[in-house]
């Protein structure tokens, strides 16, 4: 079974004591060694709240907080030497350059080796800016230097925060790649949020839906893909002929027939082999067979719906 | 939190601000001495050159401010609080090793500073005069923990703030502006109520006892608030309570407090 390796129990946080607003509302987050957990909200829904509280830039109203099983103030601090974080707008030293403020943050973690500092360079794509004052960097520089000060010291964890914000296109494919690398080889369980739903879709592996500070779900990238696989088309030779098969032998299943002799059967009882054996059986032919997914956005908006009416 | 005082030398080493500052105390070091010795007036004495130290130990508070302030000053904005604390250092030994960091580079700067200054006065300035060396090296126990509380003041101002001028103007009302009040307030008291009680906990503030005491450090005597033993002590107590009053005060934000 796998440990869960950052779990939050009825977390809940309040700013403002005289107007409370709730930011984060009894919430149970499980992320799981070596998973790639996509926390997925609006702006404001509590996504960022909820990753400085495990950075220790915040503390909670109430609930408790839980890395690899310690909860104690004092253990969490030892254990966030094992954690790379990159929260928020990624702040550095302006006056220094991009290899200082690398220098910088591996002495303070304790790094004694500098190839360590070179090897996060590369992975980076920062070699041509090793030189260049931090202020002169661009966001999406920054973000890059960020992750590699996240990676001083071989962390087990990284906890990122909107890491994709100001990349161009091709940066964040190469991030994208590089998250991936990390997760595969190196074993490192990743938290990363985001309101870009389709980039989390690329990358992971358990997915968390927040939305105004409330925990909707938690599933599973198999799970959600389970369920959001609702639809199976065809296109048959003969959709009248199927259709009588259809209501014989499988009259459960609840389809309609659209125009060029395609049927469409929506969250289907049997397995697409199911029907594919239908047809041979009988002499019709499928000519195409697709199955037709509700998209994460989809999903999302769903959800916060039932959420706001559970509210 | 070795490993947090090594990394903040080293980010102290490879920016300016630290440096500049340096530059300019020496720079005005220099060109003040320059001055007074070029100048042939009754002012080209060691006496008057260490009577401007002497007759304001304030000044020592005021420049442990600037170096705690270039120091860290952005800490907040450059993400060095929060960065320190999400790599795992615990709050209370960020802000313990900030005032160590400020206080040995305080230290340092003063240190050449004073020896720059010194030299040269008595290298280019006529040896005459109330006011002489001994009275600015005794000078230095007597304030030096004064300043020190103002370090640790300005670095707790620097965890609550990001404006530089609040930080300033805070600083300034602790240790001039609410002195000057309560002296006030206190010698209404005891013309009134007959009672001295505010009075007397406005004279341990450093501001109001310098005042009072080091008015006497001219062109023709020398008396400072550290010629007496209970002078001596009043300065060292009241900069150890400073001391001991801003880091609790700095440990209870730093260690409740929302980055």
């Amino acid at each position: 079974m796998n440990r869960y390796v950052i779990e939050t129990k009825q977390i809940t946080k309040t700013y403002n004591p005289r107007s409370p607003f709730i930011a984060l509302d009894h919430v149970d987050l499980h992320v799981s060694e070596g998973c790639i957990y996509g926390l997925i909200g609006d702006n404001g829904a509590g996504k960022s709240t909820l990753l400085k509280l495990l950075a220790g830039h915040i503390f909670p109203t109430n609930g408790e907080l839980c890395l690899f099983g310690e909860t104690e103030e004092k253990a969490l601090c030892n254990i966030r030497k094992n954690i790379g974080c990159l929260i928020e707008y990624p702040c550095f030293v302006p006056g220094m350059t991009v290899e200082q403020t690398l220098h910088y943050y591996a002495i303070q973690k304790g790094v004694p080796d500098n190839k360590k500092i070179g090897e996060a360079i590369q992975l980076t794509g920062l070699s041509e800016k090793q030189h260049a004052k931090c202020k002169t960097l661009s966001l999406g520089q920054k973000q890059r230097l960020g992750l590699a000060v996240a990676l001083l010291g071989e962390p087990q964890i990284l906890i990122l925060d909107e890491p994709i914000n100001g990349l161009d296109p091709s940066g964040i494919v190469e991030f994208r790649s590089i998250l991936q690398q990390l997760n595969e080889q190196k074993n490192i369980t990743i938290l990363l949020s985001s309101h870009i739903l389709s980039e989390l879709q690329h990358l992971a592996t358990v997915y968390g839906f927040l939305n105004k500070g409330i925990l909707l779900e938690e599933i599973s990238s198999e799970a959600l893909h389970a369920k959001c696989a609702n639809c199976i088309e065809l296109t048959v030779s003969d959709a009248e002929k199927y259709t009588v098969l259809l209501e014989k032998i499988f009259p459960e299943e609840n389809y309609k027939v659209l125009p060029g002799n395609t049927i469409r059967i929506y969250k289907p009882h049997e397995t697409a082999e199911s029907f594919s054996r239908l047809a041979a059986k009988n002499d019709v032919y499928i000519t195409k067979m697709q199955t037709l997914q509700t998209s994460l956005e989809d999903y999302y908006m769903e959800l916060k719906k039932r959420g706001a009416v559970k509210c | 939190m070795l490993n947090f005082i090594k990394s903040e030398y080293y980010r102290m080493i490879h920016t300016t601000g630290i440096r500049v500052f340096f530059g300019i105390l020496s720079v005005l070091t220099i060109l003040l001495i320059s001055g007074i010795s070029i100048v042939e007036t009754q002012y080209h004495t060691t006496s008057f050159s260490y009577s401007i130290l002497v007759s304001s130990p304030m000044f020592f508070t005021l420049m442990g401010m600037l170096t705690a302030s270039v120091l860290y000053e952005d800490s907040k904005r450059n993400g060095i609080i929060k960065n320190s604390i999400a790599n795992g250092i615990p709050r209370g030994k960020v802000f313990f090793s900030q005032c160590i960091v400020s206080i040995t580079t305080a230290t340092v700067i003063m240190t050449i500073v004073l020896t720059l200054w010194i030299f040269m006065t008595e290298l280019f300035l006529d040896k005459t005069g109330p006011v002489h060396m001994t009275d600015l090296l005794m000078e230095i126990p007597a304030i030096y923990l004064i300043a020190v509380s103002s370090i640790v003041l300005t670095i707790v101002l620097c965890l609550c703030f990001q404006n530089g001028a609040f930080i300033f103007f805070t600083w300034l009302f602790v240790f001039f502006i609410f002195p000057t009040i309560l002296l006030k307030f206190g010698i209404a008291v005891s013309a009134h109520f007959k009672t001295d009680f505010i009075y007397n906990i406005a004279m341990w503030m450093p501001s109001n006892f310098f005042q009072i005491n080091t008015a006497n450090v001219n062109m023709s005597s020398c008396i400072t608030a550290w010629d007496t033993t209970g002078g001596m002590l009043r300065c060292i107590i009241a900069g150890i309570s400073g001391i001991i009053i801003f880091m609790a005060i700095g440990f209870r934000h730093i260690r409740k407090a929302d980055l």
